[in-house]
């Protein structure tokens, strides 16, 4: 593992009685790191903190070698980080350009034609430069999305905090997405926080599963993968004994849970690992 | 851009349509319906936002191939917070001048420059000192809507929901505010470029304009763009401190209130406090003859817009400079609030009273015996006076009006100059001799010059006292007064003079010489309606032969016992008796 770029020990964050955030250890590095976790895990308060919107109530934090917790530390890290928050939000009466360049200068790049040269890149990136100079509220959801995807990628930031990115994208921007994002991380670090496990399959060198506030799982998607191992079957008949169980689109039923004797066993996904971790933890099938 | 543009019309449209149903501007002389015309095109600009907000939404592919465009780039070198700002105000400006609520302020700026600058432009008199000092007062409006503008731009993250984004960005809230508090100066040169305009168009659209326009005059313009550049940094500091949607609305009233509640403390032209409004003019009074510590005022307003620039700049950023220019700006409007308190000058007392009581002083031009008397700089008032009572005092015998003059004097009650002033003067100066028509450039004031003239110069003022009606029922001196009234006017003004009835006759409805029963008390004198008939029946008898028959006999014609049927036996006309009465009384 190379240089970590984000090093996170013991961080908690509570909101009132809720704890948030118990204790989280993270190691994150070059190249793309799933954050998979359901609902109310704590994804979304983890990232806010790397991402400097929010700070831990306990823990240290080391990104990109900056201590967050100082200004200068905030300063240095918000210059070199790309976010891209669950519900972004947009200047409606922007275009999409005048919008990601609103973030430009917010970003320091007071420049005005190297601004927009960077501008038009971000947006090139994300093919939208044929309606840059459209209204943000006349665009569809999912370019709305590939709006505030642009905006993270303003100067190639060596951290990007991407929480659930594809969220409204159709199939073909998915994989748009998983290309641009490929390049993307050969320079930098990102940290990919997403309900989608094929992205995290397709996508990430590393994964990490979030539950109930604490880290319940560091390592490969196929380690997450490997968790699931001997416990996925296939049969024509649904097996009452599988904690989870259901038709595919070849008419046979997928089993996750302990197999009877005889099963025929399948390869597991990344998906089947992180149900069996997910399941294991609410102590359902171990 | 053409987006932007409507959104700005939008605001236009909306303001002049409100307006419009409300019946404000509605034309006196029952003109062009200006407002009717606006009132549709800011209906059809409220269409075309509405047809722009169904149109379909824009939906486009993602290629090509982002393995083959991806270009790598790097972040900017770490720029200063002050270029940071100055870019940011670029766009900052760009959304603050293209705003609704900006348009709104914009629509209600362009009405006031109609209504002021052209349907009622004749109501300044022609005195500019007086017209630059009141424009400031229009500037409000701009004001108010610039304050609610420049809040929706500083609190537009927060609405939009972006704030989150934005708060990962290097530049802190304090920048960005700096950038807003940046596009401060667009406002407020609107606000001096629109009131530059209104001038212009008073100038231009004024029969007569008099009075020296200097720096206080120039101070009042430039300040009135202080105002807006202060409502601006209001509006940036509300948001930062309170930003939630009605607060501004609310402080926009609460001031105006304030303000005007101030701007008419008292009857002093110098009350003290009313230095501390945000508009000095005061419309019931020549402005030269207060003497407000004009340059204090601007500082007390300048210093106020630094306090709450620095407040918006302290709610996230506390750092020792801050806090000590707050401090200083915090001292320097205390000074300047003190300052423009202060009571009057003894200079200033002097320079007023000297010219309120120094009648004999004044340069006059003699009108066939007839002494027109004004300030100084003010010599064009007093060449348009000499214009419209010539004829008046050609028609009258020589020698009739020797004995009387018109003078600019203080044109407020006496208990209104500022206490200093009276002590100086001892007393009103004296009225005999002395017109009491009401001097000014105003056209209805030339006609009321005339009409007050004419009484003159029938002996009818001989008999007349000061707050009382004198009745001329049926008497020949008071037709001839209307009749002289009539001397070288106008058509029109001849009819309005002779006709009982007509709203801006002085002998009309309030049978008033001028400037209305409000304005002048008691109405000073009274006619029988059929008076007021026997001068449109001399209208149409030769003027040679009217004049011709009064020089023959002068005092007779103008003694009270002379009838009116007496006078139109003389000239060969048929008598009209004595009926009715012209109608007295103060009557707003």
């Amino acid at each position: 593992m190379s240089t970590p770029t984000v090093i996170a020990q013991g961080v908690s964050k509570r909101f009132g009685p809720k704890v948030a955030l118990a204790g989280v250890d993270l190691h994150l590095a070059s190249g793309i790191t799933g954050l998979l976790g359901p609902n109310g895990a704590g994804k979304t308060t983890l990232l806010r903190i790397l991402a400097t919107v929010l700070a831990p109530d306990r823990g240290d934090l080391e990104v990109l070698g900056h201590d967050p917790s100082t200004a200068d530390g905030r300063l240095a890290v918000r210059r070199r980080l790309g976010y891209l928050p669950q519900e972004p939000g947009f200047h409606r009466s922007f275009s999409a350009f005048e919008f990601v360049d609103y973030v430009a200068i917010l970003k320091e790049w007071s420049d005005r034609r190297s601004r927009h040269d960077e501008v038009r890149r971000v947006l090139s990136l994300v093919g939208l430069e044929p309606v840059m100079g459209t209204a943000i509220r006349k665009l569809s959801g999912g370019m709305r999305r590939r709006v505030a995807i642009a905006q993270s990628l303003l100067g190639d930031p060596d951290l990007l905090v991407l929480d659930e990115p594809t969220a409204g994208l159709d199939p073909e921007q998915r994989l748009r997405f998983r290309e641009l994002l490929s390049a993307v991380a050969a320079r930098s670090t990102v940290l990919l926080s997403t309900h989608q496990t094929d992205d995290v399959a397709a996508l990430c060198n590393r994964v990490i599963v979030l539950l109930a506030g604490e880290v319940r799982f560091a390592g490969t998607p196929q380690e997450l993968a490997a968790l699931a191992e001997g416990r996925v079957w296939i049969d024509s008949v649904r097996d009452a004994a599988a904690q989870l169980a259901w038709i595919t689109g070849e008419g046979m039923v997928r089993h996750i849970g302990p197999p009877p004797a005889g099963a025929h066993l399948v390869p597991p996904t990344v998906e089947d690992g992180y149900l069996t971790l997910s399941e294991a933890t609410a102590g359902a099938l171990v | 851009m053409r987006r932007r543009l409507g959104r700005l019309l939008l605001g236009v449209g909306a303001a002049v349509a409100v307006l419009g149903v409300a019946g404000v501007g509605e034309s006196r002389s029952g003109g062009p319906g200006i407002l009717a015309v606006l009132v549709v095109a800011g209906a059809a600009w409220l269409a075309w936002g509405f047809v722009q907000r169904r149109r379909p939404i824009v939906a486009s592919g993602w290629a090509p191939a982002i393995a083959v465009a991806y270009r790598p780039s790097s972040p900017p070198p770490p720029a200063s917070p002050a270029a940071v700002s100055l870019a940011l105000a670029r766009v900052e400006l760009r959304e603050l001048v293209t705003s609704p609520a900006f348009g709104v302020g914009v629509g209600l700026s362009g009405l006031a420059l109609y209504l002021f600058g052209v349907e009622w432009v004749g109501d300044y008199g022609g005195n500019l000192p007086n017209a630059f000092e009141l424009a400031p007062i229009l500037a409000h409006p701009l004001a108010g809507m610039v304050v609610l503008a420049a809040f929706r731009a500083r609190t537009r993250g927060q609405r939009d929901g972006v704030e989150e984004l934005l708060s990962t960005c290097p530049a802190p809230p304090t920048t960005r505010t700096a950038g807003h508090l940046l596009t401060a100066w667009a406002p407020g040169l609107v606000a001096v470029a629109y009131l530059l305009l209104l001038m212009l168009l008073v100038e231009r659209g004024s029969p007569v304009t008099f009075g020296p326009v200097g720096a206080r005059q120039a101070a009042a313009i430039a300040g009135a763009g202080l105002l807006v550049v202060g409502a601006t940094a209001l509006g940036i500091a509300l948001a930062r401190w309170a930003p939630w949607t009605l607060v501004p609305v609310v402080a926009v009233v609460a001031i105006g209130f304030l303000s005007t509640d101030l701007a008419t403390r008292g009857t002093r032209t110098t009350e003290p406090l009313r230095q501390l409004s945000t508009w000095l003019g005061d419309p019931t009074i020549d402005v030269r003859l207060t003497a407000q510590h004009w340059l204090a005022h601007h500082l007390w307003i300048l210093a106020l817009t630094a306090v709450v620039a620095l407040l918006s700049l302290l709610r996230d950023r506390r750092s020792p400079l801050l806090l000590g220019a707050a401090a200083v700006a915090v001292v320097a409007a205390v000074a300047a609030g003190t300052l423009a308190t202060r009571p009057i000058d003894a200079s200033d007392a002097r320079r007023i009273a000297a010219m309120v009581g120094d009648l004999e002083g004044q340069p006059c031009l003699d009108v066939r015996g007839l002494r027109i008397c004004t300030f100084a700089t003010d010599r064009a008032l007093a060449d348009a006076l000499a214009d419209a009572t010539r004829p008046v005092a050609a028609a009258a015998p020589p020698g009739v009006l020797t004995a009387w003059s018109l003078h600019q004097t203080a044109d407020t009650d006496w208990d209104h100059l500022d206490p200093e002033v009276r002590s100086l003067l001892g007393g009103p100066p004296s009225a005999d001799g002395v017109i009491p028509a009401e001097v000014s450039g105003h056209p209805l004031a030339l006609e009321g010059a005339r009409l007050w003239t004419g009484l003159a110069a029938a002996g009818v003022l001989d008999d007349w006292q000061p707050g009382t009606t004198l009745g001329l029922r049926g008497q020949a001196r008071g037709v001839i007064a209307l009749w002289l009234a009539t001397r070288g006017a106008d058509a029109d003004t001849q009819k309005a003079l002779t006709t009982v009835g007509s709203s801006r006759s002085p002998a009309g409805d309030e049978a008033r010489p001028w400037p209305d029963s409000c304005q002048a008390g008691v109405t000073p004198v009274q006619w029988a309606v059929t008076d007021v008939v026997a001068a449109r029946l001399l209208l149409q008898v030769p003027e040679t032969e009217v004049r011709s028959v009064l020089a023959a006999d002068w005092a007779h014609w103008t003694d009270p016992d002379t009838s009116t049927d007496d006078l139109l036996a003389a000239l060969h006309r048929g008598p009209v008796g004595t009926h009715g009465m012209t109608p007295s009384g103060s009557r707003c």
